[in-house]
């Protein structure tokens, strides 16, 4: 049923929350896994300057070294989780906004199921923050996949 | 100085539709083309792009200086202040021949993001990060304050009113303007803006020029011929304003131009060192396009004020407000059509709040990255990053807002103080840390520090603490006035840093190293930073060369 | 690819500069271990310079730093030990004090940087050292055809 899986990253917790179930899924369907690190230009853009986003753009990424790092330590985590179980993990790497980046990977590999990870935020914290999982899941018609990084923990727990 | 009196009385205050429009339209235009230019979907972040050549790099340096403070400041500082007004066209213009022959290349070949992660790496040390962070903010701070006054006080033309709401609305546009801008993911384009902008100030100059039969084809020459029938004063020599304060001005507004944060990050995305350096040779001839203008315009907009509202000097002369604007009132006092004085002083908001812009987001990347992520929370999302970023942005435009309602000087003073703050702390850092192996941590927070207390002492002196009797501290006012403090105080700066790195141990070898690497001939790979080939003693290894071993949509990286 | 000229183009003759240089000449200036080494292990200091290169190279800044400083402070200096001179004697309409403070100071100092820029070029080749390989990328599509030649 589900050939291609997604699994966006963006290095942090909750997207590691998605990581065990995307794996599981893929696993018993033996499905194609990709994963995928969106370098978001609008926070780079506010966070190291309008020069930094012209670099990336002219592909000098390698260049910056902590943020190719990043990148890399996001996408490797997911290959090692993969390797534990003998699923073969594609890493993959783009720069944009991350949902549009999101769902046009997903258009463009005919990506079956995306799974990505969920805070689980309310309230201010919500509106500040916002949900990059909400926004990919209004942006593709394919089938997502949210895990709630608190519902992980007690599954852990078991 | 109460904002009700911050009124340009010779100026035409009315709301003026046409200019309004083209106000928007310029504003409309950067975003636009910024939103063309966009990054879209980047499939390989690894592989050459789109490189910038070196007359389009050339024209961003010019774009940084069309802010405020060159396009209405300067011709306000010729008028108003004569001889002494000439110091801003030398200082700010020759020093980036000093930025060129010291820096350029070398901060290339350092090739980190920010201006405090130089710093930060340079020194080991995060007290110097968050030092020159702070600095950074406090810099944006100040110079965007110089342009919120240019901004209302042009504001007044275009919209009328009075200064307080000129000042509020066009610092919401602005915010405005960023937040659209973030929103459309449009990058900056600085060519686009400065080609925009030097046409307007262009054409008001020929304008003026060619009907009031100043000149014909080369004003920034012919101007020459009218100063005799202007007022003595114009230009004769140290009248008002000392020797001593010229040179330090001109010195400071030079020191200044080699430690300005956003104008060093510039190097470290050029693609090679000979491109920093015929950027730079590009650059400094689109900032003296402006540069020998400005002179021509000021000395237009003098004799025109002298023949039709009144004196210029004296008691009853052009107030400071008058003369901050005198670039567009000397379009309207040639007579020339409302559109095109429209034209003109949509060009100086345009550039203020271009610059007011760009401004805010090198201080909220001190704020997100240097402070914050560097600093405070390493493991910081992107998201994260871009909450405080844009926080940064609100709350720099506030305080912004509220310091300019009572502005406590000139357009190009009050950038000129971001200068001399930038000449003080910055400066001395990039200068010793790429030049000499042996500046040590302690010796740079020790210089920052020096830096940062003289300029605090000069601005409360002679600014916010100072009376109408004058400066608190009159003595310290003449040896550091507050525009020229750099003078006295960079060399100051630069003792303490070297005798406390004298007497302290010396940097790790690594960091030397990378000193060295910063200055070798060594070609560096596109690819490369200092730190990196300085570490691994050249070798270019496969990580940091992806593109030879990478499939066309970035597939899959390391091998197990 | 030796470049022998670059021992005629070196005023510094001893061997060990000579030989220095022909292992940067040797391959166009690609960064590799040994090269690079010579110039990591130079100390960096600017009025003690260590290695050919940075001789010369100084030598450039030095001379060039003292033309800008007469260039930017000689007008304001003159004008202020010969304030009647400077005031009096005017050129295309301009007191000569303003002409050589508002024109000629900041085109000097543009005309410098063109120079400077330009000497820069020169002692480069000398040095053997190609910026428009970028060192060590095999693409030269992937990179600026020519160091950076305005597009």
């Amino acid at each position: 049923m589900y050939e291609r899986i997604l699994i966006p990253t963006d290095g942090s917790d909750t997207a590691a929350a998605a990581v065990d179930e995307a794996l599981d899924v893929a696993e018993k369907f033996d499905a194609e896994v990709y994963t995928l690190y969106v370098v978001d230009v609008d926070a780079m853009d506010l966070s190291l300057g309008t020069e930094q986003v012209e670099r990336v753009k002219a592909g000098r990424f390698g260049e910056m070294d902590e943020l190719e790092a990043k990148a890399r330590a996001a996408t490797e985590y997911v290959a090692e989780r993969g390797r534990e179980r003998g699923v073969d993990v594609a890493e993959h790497f783009r720069a944009g906004r991350p949902h549009d980046v999101v769902a046009d990977f997903a258009e463009d590999h005919d990506v079956d199921l995306l799974v990505m990870g969920s805070h689980g935020r309310s309230g201010v914290r919500r509106m500040l923050l916002g949900s990059v999982t909400e926004r990919v899941l209004r942006s593709t018609h394919r089938s997502v996949l949210v895990v709630d990084e608190r519902g992980t923990e007690n599954r852990e727990a078991e | 100085m109460t904002p009700l009196q911050l009124l340009p009385d010779a100026l035409n205050a009315s709301f003026k539709a046409v200019p309004a429009v083209m106000v928007s339209a310029m504003l409309l235009l950067f975003l636009g083309i910024g939103y063309v230019f966009r990054v879209a979907d980047t499939e390989d972040l690894w592989v050459a792009g789109r490189s910038i050549g070196n007359v389009e790099n050339g024209m961003a340096i010019g774009a940084n200086w069309m802010s405020a403070a060159s396009y209405l400041g300067m011709a306000a500082l010729i008028a108003l202040s004569g001889y002494y007004g000439l110091a801003y066209v030398v200082g700010w213009s020759t020093g980036y021949f000093i930025l060129l022959i010291f820096l350029a290349a070398q901060m290339r070949r350092f090739g980190k993001y920010t201006a405090p992660d130089f710093v930060g790496d340079r020194f080991d040390s995060d007290a110097a990060r968050a030092i020159a962070a702070l600095t950074t903010i406090l810099i944006g701070f100040v110079y965007s304050v110089g342009q919120a006054r240019g901004m209302g006080l042009v504001g007044i033309y275009v919209f009328g009113g009075d200064y307080t709401t000129m000042v509020v609305l066009m610092m919401s546009i602005t915010v405005g303007y960023l937040a659209l801008s973030g929103m459309l993911g449009a990058t900056k384009n600085m060519a686009v803006q400065y080609v925009i902008l030097i046409v307007a100030f262009l054409a008001g100059l020929y304008a003026v020029g060619w009907t009031q039969g100043y000149s014909t084809i080369l004003p920034h020459i012919e101007y020459g011929a009218l100063l005799s029938e202007l007022d003595s004063q114009f230009t004769e020599p140290f009248a008002t304003d000392s020797f001593y304060l010229w040179v330090a001005t001109a010195f400071s507004l030079i020191v200044g131009t080699c430690g300005l944060p956003h104008v060093l990050v510039r190097f470290y995305t050029v693609e090679s060192e000979r491109t920093a350096r015929w950027s730079t040779v590009w650059g400094l001839f689109f900032i003296c396009l402006l540069y020998w203008s400005a002179p021509a315009f000021a000395a237009f907009g003098t004799d025109l004020y002298a023949n039709v509202v009144g004196p210029v000097y004296g008691a009853n002369g052009m107030s400071g407000a008058e003369g901050d604007v005198i670039v567009v009132l000397a379009s309207q006092l040639a007579n020339l059509p409302e559109w095109f004085v429209g034209l003109v002083a949509a060009g100086g908001v345009a550039a203020a709040i271009a610059t007011t812009a760009g401004l805010f987001i090198s201080a909220s990347s001190a704020a997100a990255h240097d402070i914050y992520t560097n600093i405070v929370n390493p493991d910081a999302t992107q998201r994260q990053q871009l909450l405080i970023g844009r926080g940064t942005i609100v709350a720099l435009g506030a305080v912004v807002t509220v310091t300019a309602l009572d502005p406590p000087a000139l357009v190009g003073e009050l950038v000129a103080l971001a200068f001399s703050l930038a000449g003080l702390v910055l400066f001395p850092m990039f200068f010793l840390g790429l030049w000499w192996e042996n500046a040590n941590r302690q010796g740079a927070l020790a210089g920052m520090t020096t830096g940062l207390v003289i300029w605090t002492a000069a601005v409360l002196n002679e600014l916010v603490l100072a009376t109408d009797a004058g400066p608190v501290v009159p003595v310290y006012a003449d040896v550091f006035p507050a525009v020229g403090a750099a003078l006295a105080g960079t060399p100051i700066v630069f003792a303490v840093t070297i005798a406390v790195s004298l007497a302290t141990e010396e940097p790790d070898e690594r960091i030397k190293r990378i000193v060295r690497q910063c200055h070798s001939p060594e070609p560096m790979g596109q690819q490369e930073s200092a730190e990196e080939v300085a570490t691994d003693g050249g070798q270019v290894s496969a990580e940091s060369q992806p593109s030879s071993d990478a499939e066309s949509d970035g597939g899959p990286r390391r091998g197990e | 690819m030796t470049e022998d000229n670059t021992h005629e183009a070196m005023p510094e003759n001893d061997t060990q500069a000579r030989e220095s240089h022909a292992q940067t000449a040797t391959d166009g200036g690609v960064a590799a271990g040994r090269e690079t080494a010579d110039y990591l292990d130079a100390e960096v200091n600017i009025f003690r310079p260590s290695t050919p290169f940075m001789r010369d190279h100084l030598r450039i800044i030095w001379v060039m730093f003292a033309a800008w400083a007469l260039l930017v402070f000689g007008p304001v200096v003159a004008t202020y030990f010969a304030t009647d001179a400077m005031t009096s004697v005017t050129v295309l309409g301009f007191p000569l004090h303003y002409l050589l403070t508002a024109v000629v100071s900041p085109t000097g100092a543009l005309v410098l940087s063109f120079v400077y820029a330009r000497r820069r070029d020169r002692l480069d080749s000398a040095y053997g050292i190609d910026h428009s390989t970028g060192g060590d990328d095999p693409d030269p599509a992937a990179t600026a055809t020519d160091g950076g030649g305005g597009e």
